[in-house]
């Protein structure tokens, strides 16, 4: 088996890493004038979510480019998944705000994560308390899939696609945690993120796009 | 049963009210048109001037009325639009 550090990025990867991370900040400040005339607490940690998916995507594509994959990748791979993390975290907080109203757990919640991948020095402390949450998120969006879908809640299938990109991003941290990470594996990953975060886009767009009457 | 508006509903409503009035009501039949309790308008006026959707003037014979400002006639041009974007994203 190859270590994933010992792998370059292909162009493929390179070019679906600068999707999502354009992706990811068009949705953040298409987002912006809404939140502005709203101050909207569900749209503002929508936004936050992006916001860190970008910044995760910044220091991935900043590696993809300069082609390192030696001790500094390894060092700041760590930070790319607390980036996800918080991303991920704020993410949760914009379906139920309402509920959870401390945005200080997700700082703290994120320090202890930090904090233990440092202490233990394992990967499988971070991998295992990141998946914890990947799969909280994945089980939500099914679940919201399917419930809202039958009462007919909501009319599109953003749940569906939220679960197809929790359920994937989570698989792939339990590939992680096991080192079983393969080229082609790394490369389809890169290439489902590229199509969700733009798909996502695409809505945003076109939801906050006014027509003439 | 009543259901209970939500606040960018409420904001809604009472934007509106004022832009049917020709963008100029007075305080009073702004608080009975908008249904809302003496205090709950207090906060929402208090709110929507500091976030410069309304102004608050007086005219010459020192009555005071409310009318919209620019970013007032955004909120309501955009209002359909941000619900779309709420509700599609269950946010």
């Amino acid at each position: 088996m190859i270590n994933r550090f010992q792998m370059g990025f292909s162009y493929v990867e390179i070019f679906s890493i600068i999707v999502v991370l354009l992706s990811c900040f068009f949705i953040y400040f298409k987002t912006k004038e809404i939140y502005d005339l709203t101050s909207h607490k569900g749209i503002g940690y929508f936004r936050k979510a992006f916001l860190f998916f970008g910044f995760s995507a910044v220091i991935l594509s900043l590696f993809s480019f300069i082609g390192s994959v030696g001790f500094e990748f390894r060092f700041f791979f760590r930070f790319i998944i607390l980036f996800q993390l918080i991303g991920i975290l704020y993410f949760l907080f914009s379906l139920f705000y309402k509920k959870l109203k401390y945005e200080w757990i997700i700082y703290l919640f994120t320090l202890f994560v930090l904090l233990s991948s440092f202490m233990f020095r394992s990967k499988y402390v971070l991998g295992f308390l990141v998946f914890f949450i990947f799969s909280v998120v994945g089980v939500v969006s099914i679940y919201n899939y399917l419930y809202k879908k039958k009462s007919s809640k909501i009319n599109s299938n953003i749940y569906f696609i939220y679960s197809l990109l929790f359920v994937f991003w989570g698989l792939r941290f339990l590939l992680f945690i096991f080192d079983l990470t393969l080229y082609f594996e790394r490369e389809f990953y890169h290439i489902m993120m590229a199509v969700v975060f733009m798909y996502i886009g695409f809505i945003v767009n076109d939801k906050l796009t006014l027509r003439k009457k | 049963m009543v259901v209970k508006r939500e606040r960018l509903e409420v904001i809604y409503d009472i934007l509106k009210i004022i832009q049917d009035n020709n963008n100029s009501i007075k305080p009073t039949p702004l608080l009975r048109f908008s249904n809302l309790s003496f205090n709950s308008f207090s906060i929402y006026e208090k709110d929507l001037i500091k976030k410069d959707f309304i102004r608050l003037c007086e005219d010459k014979k020192g009555k005071k009325y409310y009318t919209l400002t620019d970013k007032g006639f955004i909120y309501l041009d955009k209002y359909s639009m941000i619900k779309n974007f709420i509700s599609e994203f269950d946010l």
